[in-house]
């Protein structure tokens, strides 16, 4: 046995060269060659995934795509109309006197304060999901209309549906809306368009729309009803009531929902009905607002005291009943609508018989129409017609209001007063000192700012402008 | 603009065909290179044993790494202290003796064919030795050859006797450049971040390595403080930890190691006798700011209606209503905070116990280790007095299940056996197998309006806030006296619990093919299997929807293989050059499948989601697949400069189709100048390393985000019938390639005063180009918000040093002081052109733009102007734009700045150490230290704007600043007044061990016992004025330093006994 000495060297590398065996040369090169094998194998095979949640264009845009892609488009536009909490009808609502905010997040206390930027999370997303229903609905329609282009009405209700899309953008956004499209796969970036050629855009869609309805009444009444809204935008008022003459009182195009897997539940309903809601219904708000919810309610808004909480829990003993529930259906567009479009078409005549005719229409509309929670006659307007124009004005956006509470119309009639009938922002929008449990003042936004997000389109830069 | 290919095999033939002609080139390289090594292959025969023991004890020391230079045959000391090498080439050999805490020891001896020879060595004590081995893609390998710095933490010396539990808190401080934060609660995971955060996108977890397999590491599912799966892993089965810090070291570990390794070796049997140890552990935990909280406010007054004119009397009165004449006075002013009151309070104290068994032995041949720990945590949050009986009450029921008592703990045990087993005198085997089942149970909490502490403290702090029941015709008065939602009883009814179960195997094996060729494998498989469940039954739960009754269930198994197969080829060019290379291939895969259901509106009774009335049920699947192949060269010069080049090939499932792989070069250089003989030695300068790199690394992509595909969706016909739809889910990108960061690093190592001075600077600068950012896309374009694209670049910088100071080192005394520091500055240089900001962070408080830190706080500034010096901040009133708008004492700037980074500039952990009475009595400590960040107190922020409780808004005497900032949010949404100076100092740990006679020990029947106390979180000086410095709401990059209703670190104690038999 040799003992060895410690010792700390620095070079302690010592040469070792000898011959190398025939056996360990195999042994050196067969460990060579399973590195071999193991590296130049079948790459593009180990790689191989298939993630089975995800569903391959090719499989969709086929024939059998064709049933699914309409319902998803359609879906979309359901979403993004009165699907989710911050749903067009609902984000519109919240900045006009429909609503109030009852939550803790700036995306959406802000534009109910009418102080808005163009960075709010929450708001960014109700653009995402409108555009998304458009592009959904265009992609859908370029599909179709290779792969199953009869029954031809199908084409056309997803024209419907893009065209009220289309207008919504009007009546939300400030002027500058850009519209891209993607063009055989390629994006083509759009260029902001003013609120004019937004409407403009619409009310073609909805005559493409007409074109494409057959017989189906949905399309032929829904486009009808969604182009005189279009035209009533651009103040073509004898236009749009020509357009509904053939509307039936009783027609109405629904956005429908659901409780279950998949489904869309009534966004409105969540958004402002259920306990702990992000928003609320509104009453008088900010001195301009409406008295939605009087002591003896409107039949048409037939709300309940409850001791429901907001979301912010500040906010106490809010109303419930004032729409359908969880799974209820919302109106997009009615025969109510196109009765009171007629009316304010005939009150631009602006003689006390204008005036007249139009009360006692809206009279009739309170005794014979449908309201929303399924019940017929309100109670009739008291006294006689109002003697100025201006009064009579102001009844007849109140009826609106009342009959077309929360389905996205007010913000576009408010805005229609200052543009159309001269009003003053201050006189229409909520101002003032905000209620408790809020407090400060109201700022001055009319519309919402296209958000932030879409100056990733060169073509845009911010808004043309922010008026009504 | 690129949109993406679609699905179904998502790879391209020419691109696999470019990896498999690399993997091809480079082999064929090998191969020549190999052959050309062979020619000075040679046989070996001999045998060495020997005994290793500590200079200054006398001490066997186990666990010394000993090797032949110039091969990789080489084993460990046993518990005794002795080893044995076979299969030694006759003649000049020398070992070398490497371990951690230890100085490196050479051996020249002779070895002859038949003849054993016998290399025993002391060595003497040092905590930074370059002759260290660390663990490395191509095999152990001394410190001394890496041209990077590597920290290496010797758990298994230190774990006993710490007040760690947590792979968190073991990290925590220990290594410079890594930075670890934790929510408080019992079982809430860690971050963990080396060298700051380069990847917006992608995340900036660390890999994790056990035993040469890569396993999962992410925050599960559950709250926003959810716990984290490399918690999973038991650190008293630990042997060492390696931190591998960044591309320069980690780029042959190829993609997704961009943000560093950590790789944990696990304990191996020693052979020799059967050791067994023992412990039991028992301890408190305590929430320090417990009767401490900041209180809420409440000002009372008559305020008038703008509407209509009226006052309406009790109702708020805030200090700008005061100004604005909207109130006329206020009344009184109440504060409370229900934290703070032992009745209404949610937090008491909680308690741990911990048991563990580990053995540990076997022969020259066969070693193994057996470990079996279980252990108890129950945290602080419990449910309070009066509602316990409140509940029982109107339940009917005279005990409440445990899990609303206490709703957070964690039951934990971890099982492991590992085998080490010389099959030959060639080959050896390792196979360790871990196993770990836990179950635990998180309130819900942090942001989340049902949370805990927002319910606790978000409300109004109205003195009328309460609820009545009457139960039994008993009346109660529940307070909710600042309260956001409803009782605590009903906020804690919200089960969420979550069951683990997870293997951890890993097999490794080498096999010395020839004298001057090793060849190595691994595979292994991290399988775990997670169930959480969560929700409230019938009439249970917060106020609201939920006590409709309201349950989720999801089940989800998450597999991550490896198999990682290389070799080293050593050549002895001359006496003083060596060369050494190495190549191999690593396949790694993750699977992630998850199915989940939920059940809505609960007949009574029902307690599982089938009793729902309203179902819906969801799969998902995903899939990574990395392929990577490399080659490293080494030349050792004099065994002193080491010069080592290598490359990495990459390809990815994840990549898009257009793009031919990823190739991640290295080099390094490290230079142990002190060998040379003509530097000057010195006492005070014995040894000097200098040492450089450069290396490369990636971060993959999501598994889907190359591919355009659709999503399955459904439609409501009319009439409520459900039909199938699908629209588009994601826009794709063919062109995906993975994040490319490339990293140099620069520095020295000094040591001197016969060992007692080692320190390290090292210099770091990592560049990620072609970053993967979920980039805002127009949403006109398609109506997707985002894509993931390769744009923009990030730079993250800075030192990193390391002192170990020996003050005293005799029989009696010893001590010893080490600090750790490091800075860190990160950058996104460019963001790509026509690319908005991206805003991150809660209420888009984070803007992340070219020219500035990632994830760092922008917000509009303001000035304050007490115009009337009445120490009331006046908020805007009037309409805007008219002539009666008063702007209010605030000017406020019209757009947002950059205010501060979120990520600490400054991490510093200073542990001192004391030895008394020939080691027996062991005092260690840690202070920890971080600075150069601001963090967003979201917490004030809520209770000034919706929980309208800060003090601002009502307390005249509030600060300017405090009013200000209240004054800002509400009439501005600027949060820039929440932004608040993080630094802090933390006295983190201190224990106390007792080696205890052995006469004591004998009672017992063991060889050693050992007291020990602990505590962790003792004490913080800061200057920040929220809950706590390190309060945090998550562990994400974006919201890591945020402070929203969050819990503090915990206060814990423990005592422990160990006993050796």
């Amino acid at each position: 046995m040799t003992r060895a000495s410690s010792t700390h060297s620095s070079d302690n590398m010592t040469p070792k060269h000898s011959r190398v065996s025939p056996s360990r040369r195999w042994m050196a090169g067969a460990a060579v060659a399973s590195l071999f094998v193991l590296s130049s194998c079948d790459s593009a095979k180990i790689l191989e995934v298939v993630d089975p949640d995800i569903l391959n264009p090719a499989q969709i845009e086929t024939g059998a795509g064709a049933v699914p892609l309409r319902y998803g488009a359609i879906r979309d536009f359901v979403v993004a109309f009165d699907g989710s909490t911050d749903s067009y009808a609902t984000v519109t609502g919240n900045l006009a006197d429909e609503l109030r905010a009852s939550d803790t997040f700036d995306g959406r206390l802000l534009p109910n304060k009418r102080l808005m930027n163009d960075n709010l999370p929450e708001m960014t997303s109700t653009y995402v999901a409108m555009h998304k229903a458009r592009s959904s609905i265009n992609n859908a329609i370029n599909v179709i209309k290779v792969i199953a282009p009869t029954p031809k009405f199908n084409i056309g209700e997803l024209y419907l549906y893009r065209a009220y899309m289309e207008d919504f953008f009007g009546e939300m956004y400030c002027s500058g809306v850009p519209f891209s499209a993607v063009v055989d796969g390629v994006p083509v970036l759009g260029k902001p368009e003013t609120t004019v050629q937004v409407f403009t855009r619409a009310a073609a869609s909805f005559d493409t729309a007409l074109a494409n309805a057959d017989t189906a009444k949905k399309v032929l009444y829904g486009a009808a009803v969604g182009k005189a809204r279009a035209l009533l935008n651009l103040g073509q008022f004898a236009a749009a009531a020509a357009a509904v003459a053939g509307v039936p009182t009783t027609f109405k195009l629904n956005s429908d929902h659901c409780l279950g897997s998949g489904c869309t539940e009534n966004g409105l309903y969540n958004a402002a009905m259920a306990t702990s809601s992000r928003y609320n219904p509104a009453n008088n708000e900010g001195i301009n607002g409406l008295n939605f919810l009087p002591t003896v309610p409107d039949a048409r808004l037939p709300w309940v005291a409850s001791t429901r909480p907001g979301f912010n829990t500040d906010w106490k003993n809010l109303p419930i009943g004032l729409k359908p529930l969880r799974a209820g259906n919302n109106v997009l567009a009615d025969g109510i609508e196109a009765r009171l479009i007629e009316a304010e078409a005939r009150l631009q005549g602006a003689t006390q018989a204008d005036r007249d005719a139009v009360f006692a229409s809206l009279n009739n509309l309170r005794a014979t129409a449908l309201t929303a929670s399924g019940t017929v006659g309100v109670t009739a307007i008291p006294g006689a017609a109002p003697t100025t124009q201006s009064a009579a004005i102001t009844q007849l956006f109140q009826e609106r209001a009342f009959w077309m509470y929360l389905t996205g119309h007010r913000l576009g009639d408010l805005r229609r007063l200052i543009r159309q009938y001269g009003r003053d922002a201050e006189a229409v929008f909520p101002t003032g000192e905000e209620a408790p449990p809020r407090s400060g003042p109201y700022g001055s936004d009319v519309n919402y700012p296209v958000p932030a997000s879409e100056k990733n389109n060169p073509n845009f830069t911010g808004c043309i402008d922010r008026k009504a | 603009m690129q949109f993406g290919r679609t699905p179904q095999v998502q790879t391209s033939p020419s691109r696999r065909a470019t990896l498999s002609r690399w993997s091809s080139r480079l082999v064929a390289a090998v191969a020549c290179l190999v052959a050309a090594q062979a020619a000075s292959a040679q046989a070996a025969l001999g045998v060495i044993t020997g005994r290793v023991t500590d200079a200054a004890s006398g001490q066997p020391v186990a666990a010394v790494s000993v090797t032949v230079v110039g091969t990789t045959n080489g084993g460990l000391t046993g518990e005794d202290g002795r080893y044995t090498l076979r299969q030694i080439a006759p003649g000049s050999v020398t070992l070398n003796f490497a371990r951690i805490g230890y100085e490196s020891g050479k051996l020249t001896l002779t070895v002859r064919e038949g003849a054993p020879a016998t290399g025993d060595l002391a060595i003497k004590a040092a905590v930074l030795s370059l002759q260290a081995f660390v663990t490395t893609v191509t095999g152990p390998t001394r410190k001394i050859e890496l041209g990077t710095t590597t920290a290496q933490i010797n758990v298994a010396e230190k774990i006993a006797e710490l007040p760690v539990n947590t792979m968190g808190t073991l990290l925590s401080g220990r290594a410079a450049g890594v930075q670890v934060s934790s929510a408080g609660a019992t079982g809430a995971g860690s971050r963990i971040r080396i060298r700051g955060q380069s990847s917006l996108s992608q995340g900036n977890d660390p890999l994790i390595y056990v035993d040469g397999v890569r396993v999962i590491s992410n925050t599960a599912t559950g709250s926003t403080s959810g716990p984290s799966r490399f918690d999973d892993f038991n650190p008293a089965e630990i042997e060492s930890i390696e931190v591998i810090k960044g591309p320069s070291a980690a780029t042959l570990y190829g993609t997704e190691a961009a943000n560093g390794v950590i790789s944990i070796t696990t304990k191996r049997g020693k052979s020799g006798k059967t050791i067994w140890n023992v412990f039991t552990e028992n301890g408190v935990i305590n929430d320090p700011n417990k009767g401490s909280y900041p209180l809420q406010y409440y000002g009372w007054g008559s305020l008038k209606n703008a509407s209509t004119g009226v006052f309406t009397p009790n109702t708020t009165c805030r200090l700008t209503q005061i100004a604005a004449g909207l109130c006329l006075k206020q009344d009184s002013l109440t504060t409370n905070n229900v934290l703070n009151n032992p009745i209404t309070t949610p937090l008491g104290a909680g308690h741990r116990n911990n048991y563990g068994l580990q053995l540990s032995g076997g022969t020259d041949k066969v070693q193994f280790f057996l470990s079996g720990d279980m252990q108890d945590e129950v945290g602080v949050y419990r449910l309070p007095d009066n509602e316990i009986v409140r509940l029982k009450a109107l339940r009917g029921v005279s005990e409440l299940p445990d899990w609303l008592l206490r709703p957070n703990a964690l039951s934990r045990v971890n099982l492991r056996a590992n085998i080490s087993a010389q099959l030959s005198d060639k080959a050896n085997i390792q196979v360790a197998s871990g196993y770990v089942t836990s179950t635990q149970r998180l309130p819900q909490n942090e942001d989340n309006s049902t949370g805990l502490m927002v319910n606790a403290i978000a409300g109004l702090a109205r003195t009328d806030n309460k609820q009545t029941q009457v139960i039994n015709g008993v009346t109660y008065v529940i307070p909710l006296y600042g309260q956001f939602g409803g009782p605590m009883g009903d906020i804690l009814s919200v089960q969420n619990r979550q069951d683990i179960q997870r293997f951890t195997n890993s097999i490794q094996g080498r096999w010395q093919a020839l004298n001057w060729l090793s060849t190595r494998a691994t595979a292994g498989l991290d399988l775990t299997e997670i169930t959480s469940f969560g929700g409230n039954y019938l009439d249970e739960g917060p106020n609201g929807n939920g006590r409709v009754g309201s349950l989720s269930s999801t089940r989800a198994q998450i597999e991550q293989y490896t198999v990682d197969v290389g070799g080293t080829a050593t050549w002895n060019v001359t006496s003083g050059l060596q060369s050494k290379l190495s190549a191999g291939v690593q396949y790694a895969r993750n699977v992630n499948r998850s199915t989940n259901g939920t059940g809505n509106t609960l007949p009574p009774g029902a307690t599982t989601i089938s009793g729902g009335a309203i179902r819906t049920a969801s799969q998902s699947t995903t899939e990574t697949i990395t392929l990577g192949t490399y080659v490293e060269e080494v030349v050792a010069i004099g065994d002193r400069l080491f010069l080592t080049g290598g490359i990495r090939l990459d390809d990815n499932s994840a990549f898009g189709s257009s793009f031919n792989g990823a190739k991640y070069p290295k080099a390094s250089v490290s230079y142990a100048m002190s060998d040379e003989s003509w530097f000057p030695k010195s006492r005070v300068l014995e040894t000097v390393r200098l040492r450089s790199a450069y290396g490369a690394s990636g971060q993959a992509p999501g598994s889907n985000s190359a591919l355009r595909y659709y999503g399955p969706t459904s439609f409501t016909l009319p009439g409520g019938t459900i039909g199938t739809g699908v629209t588009l889910a994601a826009l794709g990108n063919t062109a995906l390639r993975p994040e490319f960061s490339a990293e140099y690093e620069g520095g020295f190592d000094l040591g001197g005063f016969n060992g007692a001075t080692n320190f390290e600077l090292t210099y770091y600068s990592k560049s990620t180009k072609d970053a993967l950012i979920d980039r805002d896309v127009a949403p006109s374009i398609i109506g997707l918000s985002s894509q993931t694209v390769n744009i923009g670049r990030t730079k993250t910088a800075g030192l990193e040093f390391v002192l170990n100071q020996r003050l005293l080192d005799t029989r009696m005394v010893a001590a010893n002081l080490n600090i750790t520091g490091s800075t860190n500055r990160n950058k996104l240089v460019t963001l790509g052109d026509g690319v908005s900001p991206i805003f991150t962070g809660n209420r888009t408080t984070q803007k992340n733009t070219s020219g500035y830190p990632l994830f760092g706080l922008w917000g509009r500034t303001y000035t304050i102007n007490d115009r009337n010096g009445d120490g009331i901040v006046q908020a805007p009133t009037g309409v805007v734009g008219s002539p009666t708008y008063d702007p209010g004492d605030i000017t406020i700037s019209d757009t947002s700045v950059f205010i501060a980074p979120t990520y600490p500039k400054l991490e510093m952990a200073i542990s001192p150490s004391l030895e008394l009475f020939d080691h027996k009595l062991r005092f260690n400590a840690q202070f920890d230290h971080k600075s150069g960040f601001k963090k967003l107190n979201n917490t004030l922020r809520h209770q000034c704007q919706g929980g309208g409780s800060c003090r601002g808004l009502y307390d005249p005497t509030a600060s300017l600043e405090l009013q200000a900032a209240a004054v800002a949010i509400n009439s501005y949404g600027s949060l820039t007044g929440f932004y608040k100076d993080g630094a802090f100092t933390r006295f983190r740990e201190l224990s106390a061990a007792y080696q205890l006679p052995d006469r004591i020990a004998r009672m017992a029947h063991a060889s050693r016992m050992n007291l020990i106390v602990t505590g962790r979180n003792l004490a913080v000086w800061t200057k920040y004025d929220g809950v706590d410095p390190e309060a945090t709401v998550g562990n994400g990059d974006a919201r890591g330093f945020e402070e929203y209703f969050s819990t503090p670190p915990l206060r814990t104690f423990t005592f422990r006994l160990n006993f050796t038999f």
